[in-house]
């Protein structure tokens, strides 16, 4: 009867887009992500792969800060993602909780 | 450890199509700020192998050989012989398969075959295997287990090795089939 399910976004799904919510206009790079939500690298790639392929998250390469280095690449949500983000946050506080509790 | 990882990387992203490198040149460009470069090089691995499976047979193979020639350089001759010596099913077992796994890997590598991965990471258990028991019976750690001890660790790495052959020979038959 063509009922559409919502797939629920993983914890470490949600911890990402927790972290990207924080700063939305912000640009910002894998290794602070990594870092704010406590993902290894092999964990958070992946998501973000996800994310940008549901169209919640936009991406693109930024030049080098300093010489030398190689360029970065930068993500920040979309609207969609937003709207993603804001779903999955009363989830996240919940397991966070549980998990403290 | 860095310059090592991020050639790494890059050899086994060369091994993906160009339309399909993105991401894991997205991670590998992490690699300068992060703290623990060896985790990261693995997530970078993680994502190179999400994107095409063969792409990671390089770069296990390639370990797998390090594995054997730092094993080479580093144990001295004795603690290779003596310890594979001690033991005819070692040799049998696992110097013989080695090899074959090895060679065998790199050919199916060389041709792109889909099944290079799997025959990649059995090389690399049996290189696992061998170190360990090379390391256990070498003269320094040889002396802090017993008898008793190193036997078990043997045979731990040993039942290890077959339940991984065993678990790649399922997942083949059961991706084969469907």
């Amino acid at each position: 009867l063509g009922v559409v399910r919502r797939r629920r976004s993983s914890p470490q799904t949600a911890a990402v887009l927790a972290a990207l919510a924080r700063q939305p206009a912000r640009w910002r790079h894998g290794y602070d992500l990594a870092k704010e939500t406590g993902l290894a690298s092999g964990t958070l790639y992946p998501i973000l792969m996800r994310l940008e392929q549901r169209g919640a998250l936009e991406a693109h390469w930024q030049r080098p800060e300093r010489p030398g280095r190689p360029a970065r690449h930068a993500y920040r949500l979309t609207g969609e993602g937003r709207r993603l983000a804001q779903e999955s946050a009363p989830a996240l506080q919940l397991r966070l909780r549980e998990a403290a509790a | 450890v860095r310059r090592v990882a991020r050639s790494l990387v890059s050899w086994a992203i060369g091994f993906l199509p160009p339309e399909r490198r993105t991401w894991s040149r997205a991670v590998l460009a992490e690699l300068d700020e992060a703290d623990h470069p060896v985790r990261w090089t693995l997530g970078a691995l993680v994502v190179v192998a999400r994107e095409d499976r063969l792409a990671l047979a390089p770069p296990v193979l390639a370990l797998g050989v390090f594995v054997c020639l730092a094993g080479a350089v580093v144990a001295d001759e004795t603690v290779i012989v003596t310890a594979w010596s001690r033991s005819a099913l070692a040799i049998v077992a696992l110097v013989f398969p080695t090899g074959v796994a090895g060679l065998v890997a790199a050919i199916a590598t060389l041709r792109r075959s889909p099944r290079a991965p799997a025959l990649a990471w059995s090389f690399f258990a049996f290189v696992a295997v061998v170190a360990m028991l090379a390391f256990t019976n070498a003269r320094p750690v040889a002396t802090v287990f017993s008898g008793y001890e190193r036997s078990r660790i043997n045979g731990s790495a040993f039942a290890l090795l077959f339940a991984f052959v065993f678990a790649v020979a399922v997942t083949r038959r059961r991706v084969t089939h469907t």
